[in-house]
């Protein structure tokens, strides 16, 4: 798997790639910070933060 | 059949559950919210082609197991919604200790041979005191990559091996799927942890991770990696309360890749239980597919939300149709 910096250095080179699977990697990279926000709530990334779901449990 | 029900009635049937009003209260209340945890060993003991049932006890070992290290987790780390903020750090210490040693007794009053007994027992044992290795190494905050993976291959990834292994075991399946289980739940676990660390990163209002100045892997990231907006954000991390702090931080994890990386991350970490899943003869593999499938999802909708489809990811062609 990559390191975070042989992944910087690839993503940073994506734009050459057209259609590659980093190129998909690099557009996350033009994501706004809106629609980062919809992927916690939308896209189900809040769903799997179980830790929290347990905690906010035993907190109530 | 409902196995949270299942789960609890297992338990309560262990008369410490009616001295100790406060054990009850705590395991009831947590089984209403439905961990999807609790689940994992019911699934493995499904996959092997054994009903659900045969599962329970595997299930209440583990749901024990999560309720003690919750409880310990949140003291360590100093959480605003710990249970011991409620009844004391001397008392949620001791409800742990109870609920780890209620784990044990769910497998010893499991009805399985003593040699499966045995070989659960030693599963559940071995989880609990790596995972205690693990949230020692995590108290320290990686400070590097190695030490940041090898936290999560310590505190994460134990239980969930562990969590599809006793179900596995007490299903009665042979020695070498129940390792190739537990290896699988080990990579989902740290699906999960990367998954965890990306939503509390992303949280708004600030996450205790960036209060607290830990090191979850998009931050990690963004501290490592020499990118433009570098030394921006490690200003920003260093008072992340102030102002517009903490938007401007997150944005610069987009930006930099941070995300991305950790998208990258759960990728690969799919193919490889993926391709496990797909070298080894299981009763019911739909049923391990379809937990991985639902792991991975929110990856395939963020490709989707931003206008990717599976035909431009050519190393990924047929992921997407995994999706449940």
């Amino acid at each position: 798997m990559n390191t975070m910096k042989g992944f910087y250095a690839s993503i940073a080179s994506a734009s050459r790639l057209q259609g590659s699977y980093l190129e998909a990697l690099s557009e996350i990279t033009k994501m706004s910070h809106k629609q980062a926000k919809a992927l916690r709530s939308d896209q189900g990334w809040q769903d799997w933060s179980q830790q929290n779901q347990i905690m906010e449990t035993l907190g109530a | 059949m409902d196995i949270y029900q299942a789960t609890v009635d297992y338990l309560l049937t262990f008369p410490i559950f009616d001295s100790w009003q406060g054990l009850r209260t705590i395991l009831q209340r947590i089984a209403s919210s439905q961990p999807r945890d609790w689940r994992l060993p019911v699934i493995a003991c499904e996959a092997v082609g054994e009903p659900a049932k045969k599962g329970i006890p595997a299930s209440a070992a583990l749901a024990s197991a999560l309720i003690s290290i919750i409880l310990v987790d949140d003291l360590l780390d100093h959480d605003p919604h710990g249970e011991y903020h409620r009844i004391g750090s001397g008392k949620a210490s001791n409800v742990a200790l109870a609920f780890q040693a209620a784990g044990i007794d769910a497998l010893m009053k499991s009805g399985a041979s003593p040699s499966v007994q045995l070989a659960a027992l030693n599963s559940l044992n071995r989880m609990m005191l790596t995972t205690a290795y693990g949230q020692e190494l995590d108290v320290q905050n990686p400070v590097d990559e190695a030490s940041y993976w090898r936290v999560v291959e310590n505190k994460s990834a134990p239980f969930y091996g562990c969590a599809l292994h006793i179900g596995a075991l007490l299903a009665g399946a042979r020695e070498d799927t129940t390792q190739y289980l537990e290896q699988l739940g080990r990579i989902y676990g740290e699906m999960i942890q990367i998954h965890d660390d990306l939503n509390d990163t992303m949280a708004i209002p600030a996450n205790p991770d960036w209060l607290q100045k830990r090191k979850p892997l998009p931050i990690l990231f963004a501290l490592t990696v020499e990118h433009p907006d570098r030394a921006r954000f490690m200003e920003l991390y260093e008072d992340i309360s102030v102002g517009n702090a903490l938007q401007e931080a997150q944005e610069i994890l987009i930006r930099c890749g941070a995300v991305s990386y950790c998208v990258d991350q759960i990728i690969c970490r799919h193919q490889i239980a993926q391709e496990l899943l797909n070298n080894t003869a299981l009763a019911n593999q739909e049923i391990v597919d379809s937990l991985l499938g639902g792991v991975i999802a929110p990856v395939w909708k963020l490709f989707e939300s931003l206008g990717l489809s599976a035909h431009a990811l050519p190393t990924l062609t047929s992921a997407p149709s995994q999706e449940r």
